[in-house]
């Protein structure tokens, strides 16, 4: 069975870019969230096996996600997919427990490379 | 480009206007109050969603402009004691424009680097998609393009000609042809074709500010889909008539459930076509902000109600009628700052847009407290153009007075000014109201504003109606001009000078009999109580008195069918229960056929 993933981002537009590219990597897309809060509230409902997380989105950040979805499940697999120019809050999304991270805009095999590596830990 | 490609650019497209127009409201704001931190996170936050969208697609420039935009507005975020300042909000606001102005030309970058083909541009033209197993799709385009040619002269097609002969070709084949809208249903019949779209951008372009991106391409599909329903809602009808005249009691159980699908996809139909009023209200803000500097003003705008949803096709039309009244309560209502501060007014004018729902109908008024419209120098202007008698004047009622700003080209000002081009030109906004079976009314007062008031159907398709009848003829009447319905006595009824009018409370109204405004000699005029329906029209009150009450209903329009629909009085037809044709009046234009108000044809 393929692994299953939510994929969260405030712009319809790179959640649909990345659905395109996971699916066509394999992976099953089993729901997308468009904010923080909705993230935390669909990992809940779905218990997906790794999620993309963006970082900077409306009502909750990507950060406050990774530590609320943390929370529920210490064994979340999640890769930060965030736009250039802003380490520091990657590096803080890592702290938080994301395993890996990618940068915007994404290689489809730099997304696919990232998202084989978390799910194999 | 290939297909995903080409799919991904729409979706951009799509997304980075919504955010474009969030954001032109919003810096609206901010500049108001420079220190508001939340606006200022969300300002930042889009410039940097934008920036990511941009980069995935390699649009360089617009990722440049956004990251340059981002970092600026970075500053000013919360826990920054900065707050944004006139330069900053100058720099956004140029930013926005030139993302616009990039996006609207992405589609024509995309095809650089191709073989240069004739451009479609922004000509109307059909967009063809081929059904996706079409094994020879050059040979299929070329049938199709023969067929075309057939019927009509065609422009040029894209891919070139020399592209399909190659075989060169996707599953798009763009035609721009003389008349495609008349060729769309000949195109959408050959077999290889999936669908067929009537694009035209020019109507739904950018130049104006009430344009609406995105979705122009749906609303034709759209229209054909709610067609379709409309066909069903009538043969259904017919066919439970013609099943109940048969007495077959068996039939009964299948129809119920086939009539009951036919109203839900009505339902559903009805609503996918709703869109919210924001999609145009958002845009108002900035449009103030900018003529109202452009003219030395002070104007705040403030807007009610822009989450109510419309029909797709209503919010188009009424998109340029409600620019035109905020830009001429800009340049014509709202006074100078000094000479507002002179009259004991705030120096800042307000400009109040507000929509609400009543009834069914949707209420959109449009408020200014400036200088109002002096009735004197409406009754002068009126006599000066020959619409009114000397002898008249001095007998005007206010509603009277005020329906004169209706008449084509009426304007109280010397000289046409540079911005509203034709004055009030409250002619043009009645003609688009109207189109979209709606009327206007105005209000004013001398020094303290000036209110119009636009009452419409939410949705042109599906209308609530009173059904008249007259005869052995069914009329239905939109219940959007019908302020309330009574039954009166014949001796209620008066004469003033020479003119029928009935009393109603304290109110005098002209009367006129169902039978004179549709024209029809009637034998049912002599009824001791008669229906009365008390209808108002642009600031025009009046009763209308005859015929017998059948009802009401949610009438579904259908177009009229040639060659009645060339006949002026009727917006359309509708079916009523039994499966029998009913005539929808269009009641300006029945009131006001022979009067002096010219009803645009
Ligand atoms: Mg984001």
């Amino acid at each position: 069975m393929s692994a299953r993933i939510l994929v969260v981002d405030d712009a319809i537009f790179m959640r649909k870019m990345l659905a395109d590219i996971l699916q066509k990597g394999g992976y099953e897309i089993c729901d997308e969230a468009g904010n923080g809060s909705e993230a935390v509230q669909k990992y809940e409902k779905n218990k997906p096996d790794l999620v993309t997380m963006d970082i900077i989105m409306p009502d909750m950040s990507g950060i406050e996600a990774i530590k609320k979805i943390k929370e529920l499940d210490s064994e979340a697999k999640i890769v930060v997919v965030s736009a250039m120019g802003h380490q520091s809050l990657v590096v803080e999304a890592i702290q938080a427990g994301a395993k890996d991270y990618v940068v915007k805009p994404f290689q489809p095999s730099r997304v696919i490379e990232a998202v084989q590596r978390v799910l194999k830990l | 480009m290939d297909e995903q490609r080409a799919e991904y650019i729409k979706l951009f497209k799509e997304e980075s206007s919504e955010y474009l127009s969030k954001l032109n409201k919003i810096i609206v704001e901010l500049e108001k109050e420079p220190d508001n931190k939340k606006i200022t996170a969300e300002v930042y936050r889009i410039f940097h969603t934008l920036k990511g969208m941009a980069a995935s697609l390699g649009y360089t420039e617009i990722e440049t402009i956004s990251h340059d935009l981002e970092e600026k507005m970075e500053v000013f975020k919360e826990g920054e004691k900065r707050k944004v300042d006139a330069d900053i909000i100058d720099e956004v606001f140029k930013g926005i424009d030139r993302i616009e102005s990039l996006l609207a030309t992405l589609e024509r970058q995309e095809k650089t680097g191709e073989e240069a083909s004739p451009e479609i541009g922004d000509m109307p033209y059909l967009e063809i998609l081929l059904k996706e197993d079409v094994s020879l799709p050059a040979a299929r385009a070329a049938v199709i393009i023969q067929r075309i040619q057939e019927k009509t002269k065609i422009e040029s097609v894209d891919p070139s000609y020399e592209e399909i002969k190659s075989g060169n070709i996707g599953r798009i084949l763009k035609v721009r042809c003389a008349e495609p809208e008349k060729i769309i249903d000949l195109v959408a019949s050959i077999d290889e074709v999936e669908t067929v779209k009537f694009e035209d951008k020019k109507s739904s372009g950018r130049t104006s500010p009430s344009g609406i991106e995105g979705i122009r391409v749906n609303v034709n599909m759209l229209d054909r889909m709610q067609n379709l329903v409309g066909e069903l809602v009538v043969t259904t009808s017919q066919l439970s008539e013609i099943i109940r005249s048969f007495g077959e009691e068996k039939f009964q159980g299948v129809l119920d459930l086939h009539s009951r699908s036919v109203k839900e996809l009505q339902e559903v139909i009805t609503k996918i076509r709703l869109v919210p009023l924001s999609l145009i209200f958002d845009k108002f803000p900035r449009y103030v902000r900018d003529l109202s500097r452009k003219l030395g003003k002070e104007v705040n705008i403030e807007i009610f109600g822009a989450d109510i949803e419309v029909d797709r096709s209503l919010l188009e039309g009424i998109g340029d009628p409600l620019i035109h009244l905020i830009r001429n309560s800009v340049s014509h209502g709202i006074e100078s700052p000094e000479e507002r501060e002179k009259l004991n007014k705030h120096r800042v004018g307000k400009i109040t847009v507000s929509a609400k729902s009543v009834k069914g109908d949707i209420l959109i008024q449009i408020s200014d407290d400036g200088k109002g419209i002096d009735e004197k120098e409406v009754i002068l202007v009126a006599f000066k153009r020959g619409l009114v008698e000397e002898e008249e004047m001095e007998s005007l009622s206010k509603g009277e007075i005020l329906r004169f700003l209706f008449a084509p080209g009426f304007t109280t000002k010397e000289k046409v000014d540079k911005v509203s081009g034709r004055g009030v030109g409250l002619d043009v906004v009645r003609k688009l109201v109207r189109s979209v079976g709606g009327s206007v009314n105005i209000n004013t007062e001398k020094n303290k504003g000036t209110t119009i008031s636009m009452k419409m159907p939410l949705s042109m398709s599906i209308i609530k109606v009173y059904l008249l009848g007259l005869d052995n003829q069914l009329f239905a009447l939109p219940m959007t001009f019908v302020d309330e319905t009574l039954t009166v006595s014949a001796d209620s009824l008066s004469r003033l000078m020479g003119k029928e009018v009935m009393l109603l409370r304290r109110e005098i109204l002209p009367v006129y009999r169902l039978s004179d405004i549709l024209r029809q000699r009637s034998s049912s005029n002599g009824n001791q109580h008669a229906p009365c329906v008390v209808v108002e029209i642009e600031n025009d009150r009046f009763a209308i008195v005859g015929g017998t009450f059948r009802g009401s209903m949610e009438a579904v329009v259908k177009p009229l069918p040639s060659p009645i629909d060339r006949i002026k009085g009727y917006i359309g037809i509708t079916m009523i229960g039994d499966g029998r044709p009913c005539l929808i009046l269009d009641l300006p234009a029945l009131r006001y056929r022979r009067s002096y108000e010219n009803t645009g044809s």
